[in-house]
């Protein structure tokens, strides 16, 4: 089968980072065959950004829903038989698809390959990168997100699609139920996403909410139930 | 070494916890180990969620289930500071402010399980990509707007 890779990429409100996202997946070694971008509703510039990217990418709107249902959306859509993701403020590295891409091809037993993530901070920030200089959140650290996620299509049809329900964890929901699942996961330990923190990154704004703590407790529950239930005698 | 008039409460600030089926998960986002409470656990949460001494949680549990009141007290001593020592919860000395245990007098009593603090960390990795960053505060959202 020949390789077509699909990448999603959800934005909203993002017209500020999301060129230099775009020019990221651009650059790619092994670029992918379609690049998606469903916009969830913005009310900034996204438009604007996308068109001069026209040539590029499918683009569609919709009415604001979350990252979930955008990356869904863009899962519906995509036609590749690997599927890929990347957030409009983040950014990869230009040979993130094709390292991922070689491991899953020497391994057609696995189903999907994360690589390791490395946070950034906008210039604003650079107060909170220095403070932040020796915790682990500065340094790289395995990628469970979408943004560091290859996978093959047949990955979804075993796992399903994001919960659109969970405010906070619909990604790390995800690799749990993949794990579930039994899906076979491959790891490129080096980091070849950077997420750019700044101040409109939601998990800076959710963790209060006890919905979005709900939702962490709800994976750690399921997933300590499957444990439980597949522990060794 | 905490003592019985000592009052603990949950560490809200790193610590989310609910109770599920009667059992209490609780999460240290700040370390990404998770535990659960057992037995008479999720009934000791909810009372510890209540910001009760630990004098005052042993008696409610002597109310409703079938231990011996010195029993309890160990128990909970125990449990208490192995709830301290992870961080998930803070004990302070009682203060008059301290809140009232609920009496419900228990028709019949229930069988009594100690508690028992398990601890997992294999989902470390994934809390650790969004910790609660010490020194930042969190403002209220709950619309589902940004990404992540």
């Amino acid at each position: 089968m020949s390789t077509s890779i699909s990448c999603v990429v959800p934005v909203y409100n993002g017209a500020r980072f999301l060129a230099e996202a775009l020019d990221s997946i651009l650059a790619q070694t092994l670029p992918p065959t379609e690049i998606i971008v469903v916009d969830d509703g913005s009310t900034d510039a996204t438009t604007e950004v996308v068109n001069a990217y026209a040539r590029h990418v499918t683009y569609l709107w919709q009415a604001n829903a979350g990252p979930a249902s955008a990356r869904n959306r863009g899962i519906a859509l995509a036609t590749g038989n690997f599927i890929s993701f990347l957030d409009a403020d983040d950014l990869w590295h230009k040979t993130k698809l094709e390292r991922q891409h070689r491991v899953l091809t020497s391994n057609p037993a696995a189903g999907i390959c994360i690589t390791y993530l490395q946070n950034f901070w906008v210039t604003e920030l650079s107060h909170e990168r220095d403070r932040m200089r020796d915790h682990d959140f500065a340094k790289p650290m395995p990628g469970y997100v979408c943004q560091c996620l290859l996978a093959r299509r047949s990955a979804f049809d075993a796992v399903g699609r994001f919960d659109e329900t969970k405010r906070l964890g619909e990604d790390q929901d995800w690799y749990l139920r993949a794990e579930r699942a039994g899906v076979v996961r491959e790891i490129v330990p080096e980091p070849l996403v950077y997420r750019r923190i700044h101040d409109q990154n939601t998990t800076y704004q959710v963790y209060d909410s006890q919905k979005a703590r709900g939702d962490l407790l709800d994976n750690v529950f399921k997933h300590l139930k499957h444990r439980r239930a597949n522990a060794p005698e | 070494m905490l003592s019985l008039s000592d009052v603990i409460a949950a560490n809200e600030q790193q610590v989310a916890a609910k109770v599920m089926d009667g059992e209490a998960i609780l999460i240290n986002l700040a370390t990404g180990a998770y535990y659960s409470i057992g037995a008479t656990g999720g009934f000791i949460w909810s009372l510890i969620e209540k910001q009760l001494s630990i004098h005052d949680i042993v008696c409610t549990l002597t109310e409703h289930y079938d231990v011996a009141q010195s029993r309890a007290e160990a128990d909970m001593l125990s449990l208490s500071e192995q709830l301290c020592a992870e961080g998930l919860v803070t004990a302070s000395v009682s203060g008059a402010a301290a809140g009232v245990a609920p009496r419900t007098a228990a028709s019949a009593k229930l069988p009594y399980q100690p508690p028992t603090l398990e601890k997992y960390t294999d989902m470390a990795e994934m809390f650790a990509l969004d910790p609660p960053l010490p020194g930042l505060s969190y403002a209220q959202a709950d619309k589902p707007d940004a990404k992540r």
